[in-house]
């Protein structure tokens, strides 16, 4: 259990939330608003455990994906490409460039490997971080739309799609 | 001949398990069928390919009780991974707004800012059905139990998330920010407007902050909250806990 220790102490005006009343916007402290662009961005969002997690998450998807999921009809090719393409396209938001090409690198191999009917090698080892991943990560995206053309699920996360391309834009 | 180690248990045993705990009781759902395949829950590395290690082709995994589970243990992961993204977005969003707001001319520049709020609360434990079943292998309990999840509360059912959603609604033009611990689960943190399939939604106004406990590479997640408290213009405390995690000035 965690708790914001002593930040009662910064300010008077603290207050429970009845306290807090259209009257008393009158007389509020002010915010110092350069302060928002001071607090910590992408990797704090989340934390830089993430990117460990987020692979182990992966491998342990594509053992799934290649194994068990295969044989159930229960789930969806398209579902599982939505759930793919949301975890990578977390993983640029948080701003970990690298791990969601790699996994977008994956992604687009396992696939490409599955129409041939070969096993996949799907986690690469950690490299620098190439133009060519942002193209991988083009090609998950497109990918994902095909298997996912006829599935209503995927258009939960069409709107991811905005995010990535932003990633893209700051890499 | 290496192997590697595929154990469920330590799948996510990092140093601040930030892993949100229903995320992780679906992953271990979704993985532990793969795992009894092979003896000792040890997969023998992609290049080793020794025979003994070959997974006996006659040997079945026991799958859940209902095949529904799986799709549900999906849903759960989607769910949340859907939460954290489009709230991010929305608080990177009123992030980008306010500081243009605040530098120079641009748009929004002369016009006036509305009042941000900021509501702390102390971060409530999150349980899924393993916590019920402390000495129950997991992998039995979310085969045919499946995977339950509910908050915590110490002073009373919801309270906290009951308090923000009072004072979204009542200041539903004002930003309302708060802070939210990345264990914690999103997908459960909305304050219920109205039921939809989809879940909980979150007030138009609500604009969570996640922040990382332990010490970032970045900055201290003390700092970043108090950069938080810097920027709003109001500090609302729940302070409804017995246990006096908070005080008031």
């Amino acid at each position: 259990m965690t708790h914001p220790e002593a930040l009662d102490a910064l300010h008077s005006c603290a207050g429970g939330v009845d306290d807090l009343t259209e009257e008393r916007f009158h007389r509020l402290k002010g915010a110092e608003i350069f302060y928002l662009g001071k607090v910590g961005g992408w990797g704090h969002w989340a934390g830089f455990e993430s990117l460990e997690y987020a692979r182990q998450y992966i491998a342990a998807l594509d053992e799934l994906w290649g194994r068990n999921l295969d044989s159930g009809a229960e789930i969806s090719c398209g579902y599982f490409a939505a759930l793919f393409t949301s975890l990578m396209a977390l993983m640029v938001f948080r701003g970990e460039f690298k791990a969601a090409a790699h996994i977008a690198q994956g992604l687009a191999g396992a696939i490409a490997a599955k129409s041939n009917g070969d096993t996949i090698e799907f986690l690469r080892a950690p490299g620098e971080f190439h133009r060519q991943d942002v193209f991988a990560l083009n090609i998950l995206l497109r990918t994902s739309k095909w298997y996912s053309a006829n599935d209503e699920l995927y258009g939960k996360v069409t709107e991811l799609a905005v995010l990535t391309a932003h990633g893209q834009n700051q890499s | 001949m290496s192997e590697v180690g595929f154990s469920c248990k330590e799948l996510f045993a990092f140093s601040d398990n930030q892993v949100p705990l229903i995320v992780r009781d679906c992953f271990v759902a979704l993985i532990s069928p793969f795992e009894e395949l092979f003896r000792g829950s040890q997969v023998p590395s992609r290049s080793s390919g020794h025979w003994s290690h070959i997974p006996d082709p006659t040997r079945e995994p026991i799958y859940p009780a209902f095949s529904e589970f799986k799709r549900d243990w999906l849903e759960w992961i989607y769910l949340e991974l859907k939460f954290r993204l489009e709230l991010g977005v929305r608080y990177y969003n009123f992030r980008g707004e306010r500081l243009e707001h605040g530098q120079g001319p641009s748009p929004m520049h002369g016009k006036e800012q509305t009042p941000v709020i900021l509501f702390l609360r102390k971060f409530r434990r999150v349980e899924t059905g393993l916590h019920a079943f402390q000495n129950e292998s997991p992998n039995v309990v979310l085969r045919e139990m499946g995977v339950l999840q509910s908050a915590v509360f110490s002073g009373g059912e919801g309270e906290d998330t009951m308090l923000r959603g009072q004072l979204e609604r009542r200041f539903s033009s004002h930003p309302v920010l708060w802070i939210a611990n990345p264990r914690d689960a999103l997908s459960v943190s909305g304050y219920l407007t109205r039921e939809e399939l989809s879940g909980p939604e979150f007030n138009r106004n609500s604009v969570p902050y996640l922040l990382s406990p332990i010490w970032s590479k970045i900055q201290n997640w003390r700092k970043s909250a108090e950069y938080l408290i810097r920027a709003s213009d109001a500090i609302v405390i729940d302070n409804s806990s017995k246990e006096g995690e908070y005080k008031r000035n």
